[in-house]
């Protein structure tokens, strides 16, 4: 039953990230600071997704390292690119 | 029969080494193809953003919160059929089954609503990046859905428990690549 809390606890973490992303992007389109609130709300919507609905949390290093790695060059590069 | 697994071995994260290959594998493709994308922004950016009107960014939010929504219910089915719950098991993964299907409603609104306007791959190259992304993310989803109707099926024949739901964190994966895979579709297409 606690788990099942944990991972509704989650989804509307990630449901009103999802909507405050939505909202600061409307209101203030292309603007920097919202640019990088963006990106945090997707690195946090990604790690949430993978760790807890994934269960990466109960997995060897190896696959948390890689999933955490991977999405932080991809966030990097975008953001070279953007700004 | 089949055990619960060791998942702090290497060999056995949550569905397996062979999905988590798959995983790495489209993670690695789709974010290759989103800093192709990233790159051709860069250097057009005026038409970019002229192209990007042109998307529904309250549509991109929606659906992304269904596709949330259904992760978080086979989340819950996996927790489900671990504990012996089968039935509720089938239950959360029907309705995830069903957030699929709305997703992919409303993206083919999206994509109805493209053609209406005569907007295609040959459009620009905004829209050759969009459609083949969120496309290719569209089969992927379709695919999904196929897993957890047969997922589903099965635990309705009894052909999983909770001494052998392998196959259902497995699927339940697959399920999760696509929510992965479209968080980081949906700002780069949306909301940047």
């Amino acid at each position: 039953m606690k788990k099942n809390n944990i991972l509704l606890i989650i989804w509307i973490l990630l449901v009103v990230l999802t909507a405050v992303e939505y909202t600061f992007s409307e209101v203030f389109r292309y603007s920097k600071i919202v640019f990088f609130g963006i990106m945090l709300a997707s690195f946090i919507k990604y790690i949430g997704v993978a760790f807890q609905f994934l269960e990466l949390k109960h997995a060897h290093p190896f696959w948390k390292a890689f999933s955490v790695i991977i999405v932080l060059l991809f966030i990097t590069i975008i953001t070279v690119l953007y700004l | 029969m089949e055990k619960q697994m060791d998942h702090k071995n290497f060999y056995y994260p949550p569905g397996g080494i062979l999905i988590w290959i798959i995983i790495a594998l489209e993670l690695i493709t789709f974010m290759g193809g989103l800093v192709a994308f990233a790159v051709y922004r860069n250097n057009n950016i005026a038409v970019v953003q002229e192209s990007q009107h042109h998307l529904s960014a309250l549509i991109g939010t929606i659906n992304t919160a269904i596709l949330i929504t259904g992760g978080y219910l086979m989340a819950v089915g996996i927790k489900k059929i671990k504990i012996g719950l089968t039935e509720d098991a089938a239950k959360m993964i029907l309705y995830a089954i069903i957030t699929g299907l709305m997703f992919l409603a409303l993206k083919g609104y999206e994509y109805y609503d493209k053609i209406i306007d005569g907007i295609g791959m040959s459009t620009n190259t905004f829209f050759s990046f969009y459609w083949l992304i969120t496309g290719f993310h569209f089969i992927h989803v379709t695919v999904a859905i196929l897993i957890l109707l047969a997922l589903y099926i099965g635990i309705k024949r009894n052909k999983y428990s909770k001494d052998d739901f392998f196959d259902v964190e497995t699927g339940g994966a697959f399920w999760h690549l696509c929510d992965l895979i479209w968080i980081l579709v949906f700002p780069i297409f949306y909301l940047l």
